[in-house]
């Protein structure tokens, strides 16, 4: 067992009472920090509404932990392309559905002078082709288009977001957690001059800009589907907003 | 020990050595390779190519040529390519790269360790005190370390360029200079665009009625102004203040009230954004048309592109800032107000969606914000007033399609009345507890008790004026009459508590486009081309006293003094007053 | 409540809405379809990660306590590069976790995850009973300076231990700035997690490289002299129940093992002191024991004396002052997060209040930091005045990582491992 035994020490006994005092202290400090993410602190999840008991994701929810863009504060500055661990940020342009309005002339596809609607690269406001843009039908005479993106091809340069925002704004920006590697730190997240970065649930890894969660609830509704509790949760500053 | 061949004969060894060489060769190259990549790639955006600008160019003019848009189809999938090629390239390189050095590192060391040496004692054979060779110097260099961190530490507390963050009770980032001249001489002052609460009313009536430009007559004195503009002179301490600008310049002007003197000209700071201004046309009002302000302390100036700046009253500049070229049609020609120490900046601009129009109000001695307030309002040319009704101070400031009154000390809003409509340019003006809003000759002029709270559209509008109401110039209104002035020379007058419409007076073929002051009793109306209307108001009509000349064109306010008026032509600043 | 009057305000601004946007329109055989949202990774995963974890400790703590086998740890810590360093790119590690535990403990508003509680914690527990084998064979950023230690030279004692204050004062300002949530520089100076990722910005790849470069040449310099997990295991590992020894059983000063350790961790036995020598050692004891309060305080001044300096790194208070710069002139040009910092609404008074608070947080904070700084000072000059009497050769329990090269240089070693067939120097008559 020990070899060579040395006789028992003064310095051996109070190196073996600090051993167990730090073992106390961690483990104390481990409980305590469990306590902390499990929920039942007073300390609120700073993603959801409030307290854990309006929160219908309790049961099961592990602590924000992965990172989500909110689109009311983004700006769409390019930063998304450039400063993400990844060669190819994982951030890419989604389209609300919801909000969208299937417009022939759609901004965020074409840019505002100087082309055609055709689907010509020549009259593409994104670098890499990364909508598609899909004819549906004709209503009263006007052609509608559905427009979506192939998440392979887009860099997230936000062009297309800045488009989108002089009509319906339904394109907007969200971090896609199959290619986020979740690090410690975002490094887009310390760029982000709007600092529109925040840790979400990762059961509900989605936020939507407020236009787009109207429109969203009103298909729901539409659809006659039961009111789904909004997917977007607050940043501390709404809730501050509305608590004055 | 079994006799050994030396190591170095071994197959395993030579293998290693061989596999390590290799690997590092192979690394190497890799290596070189990704550098090259990554310079080429640093260098130049794949989507950004000088021929894809002139095939963009060339397709605009050519809508409908196939082989210009083959063309940029073509370079479209070729930056597109590059773009992902780049990617895959720097990862897969990345990849090879690591495994290359992972694998002659652990080849390299399998080979040293199959020619491991026996291990020696070092060479010193007597046991000396380890301890003592190096302990004393380590805890000098300790010692040393923490002096040089301490010296960091404090070297960062007292930076160079004294910029450290304050806390913002003590918000002064310049020195404040104190008050430099005394109350009388700045209840004397001509501090903003139509004097205080921009009513046009000189607080002297003692200013002489007759004047003539070409022979000098009543001119004191006639000072040449370096660069045009349709800012109007403020007048303090003394001293005579004004603006000027052309694209590649903004300037700001001091003339001694006295002699007319020049006493100093400074350049107003901009940027390489602001710089890029160009007016659209001629019609608009210029690059120098915002009227100055001024505290008693210092003078603020603004431009059409956006620049800020403040001065103390001998010219050096206590801040500047550019506030970015504002979305106007016409060029920004809202003029500063001031309240107390807080210059009001009104910046509206682009539509009311766009919610980019401001009312700011920054400290007049720091430029840091006090308040500031967006505005669902359109691009406006009106210049706010700052009046005293029923004990509040506000702040009046009209657009379309609001009307708004704000606490000037805060910014909140006190009261809003709906009613104008289309390009606002005649501020407001107010006289007794009432306000006097105008908005276009198609929109009717609005008399509002400025007593309210809230939106008081239904509540507190006295009443509304139909005929010939401005587009351009201010009204002006006392607590007897409205006057109303068209930039045809259409001169209207309203009872001001009644609002029925006293007279009308057709001043001929007179364009104008200043507003119309009125000293003691008597209107002065200066017309575009320097002509000036003396007329004399009564409740049944107008009496013509006199047309002056001032000799050149004149599109701006005159400033009152004792005994004196000062006015600005389109290439002279005139001072009027009796006696040459 | 605060639900009705979200719902309130979304039916508000779905109105206002409305009127401005083009609808979606009502398609005939075509339903709108749902945005996607993919996965993220299967928390499954975590418990595996976990489960790794452990094993890799109880290996190297086997490896480096009872197994005594430098190609063990050395295998091991290949697998650890691979599992943790490439696969998982090196994310989440135990020193990062110190940011993540420094926030949970002092911001109300957040708390650590569990997954990183465990990691944070594990390695803890491991090196109290078996001193620092996580850093031989575990952590992947130690993995790979072994890797690339092919010409490790002596770096002498004194710079050595002067320089390994830097970590105590790194684990200082990482604890500062993710309790006042301004920053977590771990991450963002982390010199290897772009080699793990394949992929980082220039800056950062010329760190990696200028580390792996210096390490070439001086052993694990990110760990001896940066690593503030490293400098929390150093203190644990003091107390730790069992350690590597260098002789299986009894050391009989040989001094083979004198130059065996590239990070200068082997202590050699001392000379008993005269009681002149012993007398001066004593008063400088006395000397240095009354300055160390002195230390302290200084440092807890100065620390409070940086707080604006400090509290720059803070994203609100950068804010303020590029709102305040531009104001006042002394920046002509607006950047964009004070555009996107204007058009949000919030006023400048409530952002310069913000900032003023992260500042009194800083107050207190640079003053703790201040203070640790002194202390850690007064502690290693305190140490460098003790003289503790050894007849041995051992590893420095503190600055020993277990990577078990020195094993190899012990003669007795040989034998128990059977490379030479000679009987072992105990049983020689």
């Amino acid at each position: 067992m020990s070899h060579g035994e040395s006789p028992i020490t003064r310095r051996r006994m109070l190196g073996d009472a600090t051993r167990y005092v730090a073992l106390g202290g961690i483990g104390s400090l481990s409980a305590w920090l469990f306590y902390k993410q499990s929920g039942q602190a007073a300390a609120a999840c700073p993603s959801s509404g409030s307290t854990c008991d309006e929160c219908s994701q309790a049961a099961g929810c592990r602590l924000p932990r992965i990172w989500q863009l909110d689109p009311n504060r983004c700006i769409a500055c390019g930063r998304c392309q450039t400063n993400c661990v990844l060669d190819l940020s994982a951030v890419k342009a989604v389209n609300c559905f919801a909000l969208c309005g299937y417009c022939d002339n759609c901004t965020g596809y074409f840019p505002t002078k100087d082309y055609v609607l055709d689907t010509g690269a020549e009259n593409q406001l994104c670098p890499t082709g990364a909508i598609a843009r899909k004819y549906i039908e004709k209503q009263g005479g006007v052609p509608y288009f559905e427009y979506t993106i192939d998440e392979s091809l887009c860099i997230a340069c936000g062009k297309c977001v800045v488009g989108c925002r002089l009509m319906n704004g339904s394109l907007y920006l969200q971090v896609r957690h199959d290619r986020c590697l979740n690090c410690n730190e975002c490094s887009i997240a310390v760029a982000c001059p709007a600092e529109a970065f925040r840790r979400v649930l990762v059961d509900s890894p989605r936020l939507l800009s407020r236009a787009a969660q109207a429109a969203e609830e009103a298909l729901a509704r539409k659809r006659g589907a039961s009111t789904n509790p909004p997917a977007t949760r607050k940043s501390s500053i709404e809730r501050k907003e509305e608590a004055s | 020990m079994t006799e050994q061949p030396p190591p170095s004969d071994l197959l395993p060894y030579r293998i290693a050595v061989r596999t390590a060489t290799v690997a590092a060769v192979f690394s190497i190259v890799v290596a070189a390779l990704l550098l090259h990549d990554f310079f080429h790639r640093s260098m130049k955006d794949p989507f950004q190519t000088s021929a894809r600008d002139s095939l963009k160019a060339a397709l605009k003019q050519q809508p409908a040529n196939e082989s210009i848009k083959e063309e940029l189809r073509k370079l479209d999938q070729q930056s597109r390519s590059e773009y992902f090629r780049q990617r895959t390239f720097t990862l897969s390189g990345a990849a090879l790269l690591c495994g290359g050095i992972i694998v002659s590192l652990a080849a390299a060391k399998w080979a040293a360790t199959l020619r491991r040496k026996q291990p020696q004692p070092l060479p010193d054979a007597t046991q000396r005190d380890w301890e003592a060779t190096w302990t004393p110097a380590a805890r000098w260099t300790v010692a040393g370390l923490f002096v040089v961190l301490a010296a960091t530490a404090i070297g960062s507390i007292f930076p160079l360029r004294g910029t450290v963050l304050k806390k913002s009770d003590g918000q002064a980032a310049a020195p404040a200079k104190a008050a430099g001249i005394s109350e009388e001489e700045l209840a004397r002052a001509w501090p903003c665009f139509r004097g205080r609460g921009g009513s046009g009313i000189s607080p002297y009536s003692n200013v002489p009625d007759d004047w003539d430009g070409p022979s000098g007559k009543n001119i004191l004195w006639k000072s040449p102004v370096p660069l045009a503009g349709n800012s109007s002179p403020v007048i303090v301490a003394g001293r005579i203040f004004l603006t000027g600008a052309d694209e590649k310049q903004r300037q700001v002007f001091c003339y001694d009230a006295e002699s007319g003197k020049l006493l100093w000209q400074r350049d107003v700071p901009s940027t390489p954004d602001s710089r890029k201004m160009q007016l659209k046309d001629d019609a608009g009002s210029g690059f120098a048309a915002c009227t100055m302000s001024t505290d008693g302390r210092y003078v603020a100036a603004i431009f059409a592109n956006g620049d800020l700046a403040a001065y103390d009253l001998d010219g050096e500049l206590a801040w500047s800032q550019s506030l970015g070229i504002p979305e106007n049609p016409y060029g920004h020609a809202a003029s500063l107000s001031i309240y107390k120490n807080l210059l009001l900046v009104p910046f509206d601009q682009a539509t009311a969606k766009a919610a980019r129009s401001k009312l700011r109000a920054l400290d007049i001695a720091t430029g840091l914000t006090v308040w500031e307030q967006t505005r669902s309002v359109p691009s406006s040319w009106t210049t706010p007033i700052v009046i005293r009704v029923s004990n509040r101070d506000q702040v009046v400031t009209a657009a379309s399609p609001w009307i708004i009154a704000y606490d000037p000390a805060e910014g909140k809003e006190l009261w809003r009345v709906k009613g104008s409509q289309g390009d606002v340019a005649p501020s407001p003006v107010s006289a007794g507890n009432f306000v006097i809003a105008s908005a276009t000759d198609s929109a009717p002029v609005l008399a509002i008790r400025a007593d309210g709270s809230g939106d008081v559209t239904t509540s507190h509008v006295l009443w509304k004026g139909e005929d010939n109401t401005p587009d351009i110039c201010s009204p002006l209104a006392t607590e007897e009459f409205v006057f109303l002035l068209t930039t045809e020379g259409m001169l209207t007058c309203y009872d001001a508590h009644k609002g029925g419409k006293l007279w009308e007076e057709d001043l001929g073929e007179f364009k104008c486009k200043s507003s119309p002051s009125l000293v003691g009793k008597q209107l002065y109306v200066f017309g575009e081309a320097g002509k000036c209307w003396i007329l004399a108001p009564t409740r049944s009509g107008v009496k013509r006293v006199r047309q002056t000349n001032l000799g050149e064109n004149c599109v701006t306010c005159p400033a009152f003094q004792d005994s004196r008026m000062v006015v600005r032509g389109n290439k002279n600043l005139f001072c009027i007053a009796k006696g040459k | 409540m605060p639900l009705v009057l979200m719902l309130l305000l979304f039916a508000v601004e779905q109105a206002v809405y409305a009127a401005d946007l083009f609808p979606t329109p009502e398609f005939s055989n075509h339903p709108i379809p749902q945005s996607q949202t993919p996965a993220p990774r299967p928390s499954w995963q975590e418990y595996l990660d976990l489960a790794f974890l452990t094993a890799a400790l109880a290996a190297a703590s086997f490896l480096a306590v009872k197994g005594r086998s430098r190609t063990g740890l050395f295998l091991l810590s290949i697998v650890s590069l691979a599992w943790l360093g490439f696969w998982r790119k090196g994310c989440v590690c135990p020193i990062g976790a110190i940011q993540n535990v420094a926030q949970a403990l002092f911001d109300k508003d957040y708390a650590a995850g569990g997954m990183v509680i465990a990691v944070f914690v594990l390695p803890l527990v491991f090196t109290l009973f078996f001193g620092r084998s996580f850093c031989a064979s575990v952590c992947p950023l130690g993995a790979v300076q072994e890797l690339v230690a092919v010409r490790p030279v002596q770096i002498p004692t004194w710079i050595d231990h002067a320089l390994g204050l830097l970590a105590y004062i790194y684990l200082g300002a990482a604890a500062l700035f993710a309790a006042t949530g301004s920053a977590w520089i771990i991450c963002r100076y982390d010199p290897f997690v772009g080699l793990f990722r394949l992929t980082s910005s220039a800056a950062m790849l010329a760190l990696s490289v200028g580390f792996l470069g210096v390490g070439l040449f001086i052993g694990r310099p990110y760990c001896r002299w940066l690593c503030p997990y490293g400098a929390i295991l150093a203190l644990l590992s003091r107390v730790s129940w069992r350690h590597l020894k260098i002789p299986p059983k009894q050391c009989v000063q040989c001094r083979l093992c004198e130059d065996a350790c590239p990070y200068g961790a082997i202590l050699r036995p001392t000379v008993v002191l005269s009681p002149v020598e012993r007398m001066a050692a004593r008063r400088r004891l006395i000397v240095v024991l009354c300055a160390a309060p002195l230390l302290i305080a200084t440092g807890a001044l100065l620390g409070f004396g940086m707080r604006s300096s400090l509290a720059n790194m803070h994203p609100t208070v950068q804010l303020a002052e590029q709102i305040r710069l531009e104001e006042t002139g002394w920046v002509k040009t607006r950047s964009d997060a004070t555009e996107a910092f204007r058009g949000t609404g919030e006023s400048v008074e409530s952002l310069s209040a913000s900032a003023d608070k992260v500042l009194e947080k800083f107050g207190l904070g640079g003053c703790l930091f201040g203070g640790w700084v002194g202390l850690v000072f007064a502690v290693k000059v305190t140490q460098l005045s003790l003289r503790r009497r050894r007849t041995d050769y051992e590893p420095d329990r503190s600055a020993c990582v277990s990577c078990g090269r020195c094993l190899w240089y012990c003669p007795e070693e040989h034998p128990r491992q059977e490379f030479i067939q000679i009987q072992s120097i105990y049983n020689m008559p």
